[in-house]
C-alpha cells in the first residue's frame, strides 16, 4: 500500500487537479471563477512535472558538504531537468493569470459584470 | 552540421529592441514605432540574405552545448522560407501601424506586436520541443494583450475567450512534451525524431493526441477554434491581420513539424508512429475545418467576421494538404501558407483602411466603393481573386497543387478533391459578392478617399507580390520543394542535418 | 430552459474530463519506474565539450554518436565531484538545478523572462488609460503599519538580493529573488495610503537589466562563439565566485522580475480602487 502510494499518489493527485481545473472552466461562467480554474490546471501540470522527476529515494539535486549526488556509482538525486522546466512553466502561468486579471478587471469596467452570459447579452 | 552562430541575432535582436522600446517610448511615441519598422526590416533582409546566399540549411548553437545537450536553432529550407514571410508580413503591418494605432499606450503595444513577430521567428526556428512551448507563449501572451487593446470593449470578450482557450491548449501540449520526456529523456527535436520507435506505443498514442489537440488551437482547427470569430472581430485591424497572418502561420509550422518530423515515419506517403495516425486525424479536422469555415463565412454580414471564418477554412485547407503526405502534397502545404497569409493579411488591412474612413464593418455598407476609392476595391479584388484561386494571382499555384497531390494519393483523398472545389466555389461566392458590391449601385454622397501613404505602401506592396507569385510561382516554387523535402525525409531533411551521427532506428 | 443548458454542459463536461482521466491513466500505467541511474549510463559525460571548435571538428569525422548511444570516449573515468574542491568543472554550479535554467537551457531562460516582461507590458496596455479614482475613505493605516512596513522593506529587500546572489549555490534564484523584493514592495502599499513607486524608474530598472542579460548573451557570441555562452572561469564549486555567468545572469533577472511584479502591482491597485 505504502508503495503503490509512494508510486502513484502524486500522479493520481496531478491528474485530478487537471481534471478538476478543466471542469470548473467547461462549466462556470463566472470570469473569476474560470481564472481560478485555469490556475488550478497550471497547479496540476506543475505537480506533474516535478513528479516524474522524483523517486521514493532521490536527494535534491545540489551540492552541498554533506549532499552528494553520486553514490556507489549511481545517481541518486532526482533529475534536475524537469525542475528547471517546472519553474519556467509556473513562470508563464504567472503571467497568463496576471494578463487574464487584468483582461477580467477591464471587462468589470467596461461592463459592470463578470457573468460570460450577460457580457454576450449586452454585446448583442 | 554547418553551424552559423550568428544567426542567433534573428532572436536576439527583436529581444534587446523589444526592452529598449519602453526607453524610447520616454523620448516620443512615434519612435517606437520606427524602431519596429527598423528591426523588422533587420529580420527580414536577415531571412532574405540566408535564403539568396544559401546558407541554410545551418544549426544555431546557444551556449556552446552542442545538440542535444543544449538547445539549438535548426533554420532549414522551412524555417527559412517562414522566417521571411514572417518577418516581411510583419514588416508591412508595422508601416501601416505607423499610421494606425495611435489609442492609448503606443509604446507598449509596439513592444508587444515586436515581440509577437520576434517569437514567432523564433518558434519557427527553434530546434527544442520545449522551447517551442516558450516561444509559442511568448506569441500567445502578447497576442492575448494585442486583441485586448482598442477603443472597442467588445475586443476584451474576444481576448478573454482567447486566452482562457490557448492557456488550456498549451497546458495540453507540455502535457505531451513531458509524457515524450519520461520515455526518451530528451527534448531536441532531433533526438525524439530519431529515437521515437523506441517509445510504448500506447503513452506515445496519448500524447500525440494531446500535442495535437493544444496546436490545434494555434493552428484554427476544428473543434478548437471557437476563439477565431469573437477574437478577430474585436481586434483593431492591424493585430487581426497580424493574428491571421502571423499566429495561424507559426501555430501550422509546430502542427506540422510535431506531427511531420517528430511523431513521423518516412514512406511514400508519410504516416505516424503510435496507434493512431495522426496525419489521418489531421485530415479529418483538416477537412470538417473547411467545411464549416466556408459555410459560416456564407452567412456572415460582417466583413471581418467572414474574413475570420475565411482565414479558418484556408487554414482547414493547409492541415489537408500536409496531411496527405507526399512530397507535392508539403509542397502545396507550404505555398497555400504563403499565399494565405499574405493575401489574408492584406484584406484585413483594406478593411481597416475603409473602416477608419467611416465605412461600415457590415456587407452591405461598401457598397460604391468603387466610386470613392478605385486604389482599395481594386487591391481587395486581387487579395479575394488570390484566395479563391483564379489564375495568375498566387492561390490558383497552391490550390492546383494540391489538387494534383490528392489525385496521386488516391484512395479517399479523392473526397479532398470535391472538398477543395466544394470550398473554391463558396469563397468565390462570398467573395464576389463583396467585390460585386463595391463595383455595383453609385452611393448618394460620393466623397472620395484619400488612402494616407503609409498604408497604401504595404497594400500595394502586397498585391504587387500576389500577382508576382501568380505570373512567377517559381519565386517560392523552389524553397517550398526544399521544404516539402525537409518535411517528407525526416532523416535526411532535418535530423542528420542537426545531429549528423546518430542512428536511431 | 436555463437550467437544461446548464446539465447539457455538466454532462458536455464529464465527458471531457473522463476521457482524459483515463487517457492519462493508460499512459501512467506505462511509464518507466523511476529508479536511481549507473553514472556510466549517464551520455552526457562523454559527449559535452565545452569548446564548441572541438566539438564541430569531431561532428565531422563522426566521432559523435555511434549506433545504440554506447559512448565512444568511454576510457575517459568518472571523477568524483567534491563539494569546495573541485575546479574548473563543466558548469561549476553547485545547484544542478541552475546550471540546467542558466547554462545548459539559458536560452529558454531568455524567453520565460520576456514572456513576464511582456505580461507585465499586456497589463499595463490592458489597463492604462485608467484614471486614478478618488480613494474611499477606509481605516487608514497605523504608525505601527507605516513604520513597520518600511523596516521589513529593508529586511525583504536585503534577503531578495541574497537569494538571486546565491542562486548556484543554494535553492533559489533569480525569480523567486525578484519575487521576494516584489512582496517588500506590496508591503509599502499597505503601510501608507496612496503610496505609489515611482514608475518611471521602474520601467528604466526593467528596461536595463532585460537589456543586460541579451548583451551578456552577445558577450558570449563574441568572446566564445555562441549566443549565450559562458565566457567566464567556473571556479572551485561552491564558491561564492563560480560558475562564471551565472550570477550575472541571475542579478539581471532578478532586477527584472522584481521591478516588473512591482510594477503590475503597481498597475492593479491604483486601477482597481472604487469610489
Amino acid at each position: 500500500m505504502i508503495d503503490f502510494l509512494q508510486n502513484w499518489i502524486y500522479l493520481i493527485g496531478s491528474m485530478a487537479l487537471v481534471g478538476i481545473g478543466l471542469y470548473i472552466v467547461l462549466t462556470n461562467t463566472h470570469i473569476f471563477r474560470i481564472i481560478v480554474g485555469l490556475n488550478i490546471i497550471d497547479s496540476g501540470t506543475n505537480l506533474f512535472i516535478v513528479t516524474i522527476a522524483w523517486h521514493p529515494k532521490s536527494v535534491m539535486p545540489i551540492y552541498t558538504a554533506t549532499n552528494n549526488l553520486v553514490v556507489n556509482g549511481h545517481v541518486i538525486s532526482a533529475d534536475p531537468l524537469p525542475q528547471s522546466l517546472v519553474l519556467t512553466a509556473i513562470v508563464i502561468g504567472l503571467g497568463t493569470t496576471a494578463l487574464a486579471l487584468a483582461i477580467a478587471v477591464k471587462i468589470y469596467q467596461k461592463y459592470g459584470t463578470l457573468d460570460v452570459r450577460k457580457i454576450k447579452e449586452e454585446d448583442r | 552540421m554547418k553551424t552559423y552562430n550568428l544567426a542567433a541575432l534573428l532572436v536576439g535582436v527583436p529581444l534587446i529592441m523589444a526592452f529598449s522600446i519602453p526607453l524610447f517610448g520616454f523620448i516620443s511615441k512615434q519612435l517606437a514605432k520606427w524602431i519596429t519598422v527598423l528591426t523588422l526590416g533587420f529580420e527580414f533582409f536577415f531571412g532574405l540574405y540566408i535564403f539568396l546566399w544559401h546558407i541554410y540549411p545551418f544549426n544555431v548553437i546557444m551556449g556552446n552545448w552542442i545538440p542535444p545537450f543544449g538547445e539549438n536553432l535548426y533554420i532549414g529550407p522551412f524555417a527559412t522560407v517562414l522566417i521571411i514571410l514572417i518577418s516581411f508580413v510583419g514588416l508591412m503591418i508595422s508601416i501601416y501601424s505607423l499610421w494606425s494605432a495611435n489609442y492609448g499606450d503606443i509604446s507598449h503595444f509596439t513592444l508587444l506586436f515586436l515581440m509577437f513577430v520576434g517569437g514567432s521567428i523564433g518558434l519557427v526556428s527553434t530546434g527544442d520541443i520545449f522551447n517551442i512551448f516558450i516561444f509559442m507563449e511568448i506569441t500567445s501572451i502578447s497576442s492575448f494583450a494585442l486583441a485586448a487593446y482598442g477603443p472597442e470593449r467588445r475586443a476584451l470578450g474576444g481576448a478573454f475567450k482567447y486566452l482562457v482557450i490557448s492557456s488550456i491548449g498549451s497546458t495540453f501540449y507540455l502535457f505531451g512534451v513531458i509524457l515524450i520526456y519520461t520515455q526518451l529523456g530528451t527534448l531536441n527535436i532531433a533526438e525524439i525524431a530519431a529515437r521515437i520507435s523506441q517509445t510504448t506505443s500506447g503513452l506515445l498514442t496519448f500524447a500525440g493526441i494531446l500535442l495535437v489537440a493544444g496546436l490545434a488551437v494555434e493552428a484554427e482547427l476544428f473543434p478548437f477554434n471557437g476563439w477565431v470569430p469573437d477574437t478577430y472581430t474585436g481586434a483593431i485591424n492591424p493585430v487581426s491581420a497580424t493574428l491571421s497572418g502571423i499566429g495561424s502561420v507559426g501555430g501550422v509550422y509546430v502542427l506540422i513539424r510535431i506531427i511531420m518530423t517528430v511523431f513521423g515515419k518516412d514512406g511514400t506517403f508519410v504516416s505516424t508512429y503510435g496507434n493512431l495516425d495522426l496525419m489521418t486525424l489531421i485530415a479529418i479536422l483538416g477537412t470538417a475545418t473547411v467545411v464549416i469555415g466556408e459555410l459560416a463565412a456564407l452567412v456572415q454580414k460582417n466583413i471581418k467576421k467572414m474574413l475570420a471564418y475565411s482565414s479558418m477554412a484556408q487554414m482547414g485547407l493547409v492541415a489537408v494538404a500536409f496531411s496527405i503526405g507526399s512530397k507535392l502534397g508539403a509542397y502545396a502545404g507550404v505555398f497555400q501558407l504563403v499565399n494565405h497569409s499574405i493575401a489574408k493579411a492584406m484584406l484585413f488591412l483594406i478593411v481597416g483602411v475603409a473602416i477608419s474612413f467611416g465605412i461600415g464593418e457590415k456587407i452591405e455598407d461598401v457598397k460604391g466603393l468603387w466610386y470613392k476609392s478605385p486604389f482599395l476595391t481594386v487591391t481587395f479584388t486581387i487579395g479575394a481573386l488570390s484566395l479563391l484561386g483564379l489564375p495568375l494571382f498566387g492561390g490558383f499555384w497552391s490550390k492546383f497543387a494540391l489538387v494534383d497531390a490528392s489525385i496521386q494519393r488516391g484512395g479517399w483523398y479523392d473526397f479532398v478533391i470535391a472538398i477543395v472545389l466544394f470550398a473554391s466555389v463558396v469563397e468565390a461566392f462570398y467573395y464576389l459578392k463583396i467585390v460585386g458590391y463595391m463595383f455595383a449601385s453609385k452611393p448618394t454622397s460620393t466623397a472620395k478617399i484619400k488612402t494616407p501613404i503609409s498604408p497604401a505602401v504595404p497594400i500595394v506592396v502586397l498585391s504587387i507580390l500576389i500577382i508576382a507569385i501568380g505570373v512567377f510561382p517559381q519565386i517560392v516554387g523552389g524553397i517550398s520543394w526544399n521544404a516539402a523535402y525537409e518535411l517528407t525525409n525526416k532523416m535526411g531533411g532535418y535530423v542528420l542535418n542537426v545531429i549528423p551521427t546518430i542512428i536511431g532506428h | 430552459m436555463m437550467n437544461d443548458v446548464t446539465i447539457v454542459k455538466k454532462i458536455f463536461a464529464i465527458f471531457v474530463v473522463g476521457i482524459l482521466m483515463i487517457g492519462f491513466f493508460m499512459a501512467f500505467t506505462q511509464m518507466p519506474k523511476a529508479n536511481a541511474v549507473n553514472v556510466n549510463d549517464t551520455v552526457s559525460r562523454f559527449y559535452v565539450m565545452k569548446d564548441v571548435d572541438q566539438a564541430t571538428q569531431m561532428l565531422d569525422k563522426g566521432t559523435y554518436f555511434n549506433k545504440n548511444m554506447v559512448p565512444l570516449r568511454n576510457d575517459v573515468p568518472y571523477t568524483p565531484i567534491t563539494f569546495g574542491k573541485s575546479a574548473n568543472l563543466e558548469d561549476g554550479a553547485a545547484n544542478v538545478v541552475t546550471s540546467i535554467v542558466v547554462d545548459y537551457r539559458g536560452f529558454d531562460t531568455l524567453g520565460e523572462v520576456t514572456v513576464l516582461f511582456l505580461a507585465a507590458s499586456g497589463v499595463m496596455l490592458v489597463l492604462h488609460g485608467e484614471k486614478r479614482k478618488v480613494q474611499k475613505k477606509k481605516t487608514p493605516p497605523s504608525e505601527i503599519m507605516y513604520v513597520g512596513t518600511r523596516i521589513a522593506f529593508a529586511v525583504i529587500f536585503l534577503f531578495g538580493i541574497y537569494v538571486f546572489i546565491h542562486g548556484h549555490l543554494t535553492p533559489g534564484g533569480g525569480f523567486p529573488g525578484g519575487a521576494i523584493i516584489a512582496s517588500g514592495i506590496l508591503g509599502l502599499f499597505l503601510g501608507k495610503q496612496g503610496y505609489s513607486p515611482n514608475k518611471a524608474g521602474l520601467t528604466i530598472f526593467e528596461s536595463l537589466s532585460g537589456m543586460a542579460y541579451v548583451i551578456i548573451g552577445i558577450i558570449g557570441l563574441v568572446a566564445e562563439h555562441s549566443f549565450l555562452a559562458n565566457f567566464l572561469p567556473t571556479g572551485t564549486i561552491g564558491d561564492l565566485f563560480s560558475a562564471g555567468f551565472i550570477a550575472l545572469i541571475y542579478i539581471a533577472i532578478g532586477m527584472k522580475v522584481g521591478s516588473e511584479l512591482s510594477a503590475v502591482t503597481n498597475a492593479m491597485i491604483t486601477d482597481t480602487e472604487e469610489d
